[in-house]
């Protein structure tokens, strides 16, 4: 696994700039991907934090301030900071604090050219410490294409409510190795493309086949309670795949 | 009229032991099309789906399909359709017996579903 640079808050710019350029086990990623991977997870976790971005003078050098809630009212659980620095083009800055009790700790990685690694790595180590549990509990991966589908707003709810569904299956004693969120496009239709779960399971045929079926099944439970707009963009938008 | 379970005997066929990644690529293909031409002539007949007879047609009976509460059926062809995708049309994927048989298998599956349909 790529180092993840782990630095205390109170370190000065100056101070990581110096000590950057002897980080070669650093972690690499692009910055857009990463913003874009921490973006969704925020908004569609369990936890549902808002993301809030700053603007005004600061155009060129944008934060993005996440304030995230334990279920229990009031109670705060995390914050997350990720900062384009001006000076070092690529570089990005995670800052992330549990509650008020815990000492403010930061993730700090310098970035060039996205990877998965880079991407499962950063998730690895941010989301327990954030407390989204979702991702790492799947062994979730998101696949780039499937970014730009997942800015429709509708389209990203709805993934979220289906991975909870594998996540529940999961936690029932389903054999799912892992989940990737990927996209399809069919090559003989014009301008279509939709949204993959993909499960990896570890069974058998005739055992995969079943738990395909099952899943599909309380996913089309889910539009009991879906408006009629929700579903045509499940029915149309979110299909699921399995592997075994 | 001919009967697109055929395309899965065909496919079976060429499952078999020992078989070369050609015949592996087509038997994805045909175990697709089997599936596939059953749910669009059996939608086209119950009046859930009136075919375009052009490459909408592809999404469009999988999304008829869901619109009708099958998502099971629904995300079975959109598996064998992704898994035809792979075998007709990238190159540089190795097609494996182990992935003809799995979509042979979910197109098996899948056939007596879609006749039943009401």
């Amino acid at each position: 696994m790529p180092e993840l640079l782990l630095r205390d808050e109170q370190q000065t710019t100056a101070k990581w700039e110096e000590e950057s350029p002897s980080r070669p086990g650093a972690v690499y990623i692009d910055t857009n991907v990463l913003l874009q991977y921490v973006d969704y997870f925020l908004r569609h976790s369990e936890i549902r934090s808002p993301l809030y971005k700053l603007g005004g003078e600061e155009e060129d050098f944008p934060e993005y301030i996440v304030g995230g809630r334990l279920p229990t009212p009031g109670m705060p659980l995390a914050s997350i900071l990720v900062r384009r620095w001006p000076y070092r083009g690529q570089a990005i800055w995670i800052a992330g604090t549990a509650s008020e009790l815990f000492e403010v700790e930061s993730y700090e990685a310098k970035y060039a050219q996205p990877t998965k690694a880079a991407i499962a790595a950063i998730l690895s180590q941010t989301t327990e410490f954030l407390g989204y549990a979702l991702p790492k509990q799947l062994g979730l991966s998101i696949e780039p294409p499937a970014f730009k589908l997942l800015e429709n707003s509708t389209l990203a709810s709805l993934t979220h409510k289906v991975l909870a569904i594998i996540a529940l299956g999961k936690r029932r004693g389903t054999p799912i190795r892992s989940v990737s969120v990927t996209s399809f496009k069919d090559l003989e239709a014009i301008n279509f493309e939709q949204l993959v779960l993909k499960v990896y399971l570890d069974s058998d045929s005739d055992t995969a086949l079943q738990i395909w079926d099952n899943l599909s099944r309380d996913i089309e439970d889910l539009k009991k309670d879906l408006s009629p707009h929700e579903i045509k963009v499940l029915d149309e938008g979110l299909g699921l795949d399995c592997e075994w | 009229m001919f009967d697109p379970a055929n395309f899965y005997n065909l496919a079976s066929q060429l499952c078999s032991s020992g078989a070369d990644e050609t015949s592996l690529r087509t038997s994805v293909g045909r175990s697709y099309f089997s599936a596939f031409l059953s749910a669009r002539e059996k939608l086209d007949t119950l009046g859930y789906y009136h075919p375009k007879h052009s490459g909408e047609d592809h999404p469009g009976v999988r999304n008829a399909l869901g619109s009708i509460g099958r998502s099971d059926l629904k995300n079975k062809l959109l598996g064998l359709s992704i898994r035809r995708g792979t075998a007709d049309y990238n190159l540089n994927a190795t097609v494996t017996q182990r992935m003809a048989r799995n979509t042979l298998q979910i197109a098996n599956g899948l056939m007596p579903e879609i006749s039943s349909l009401t």
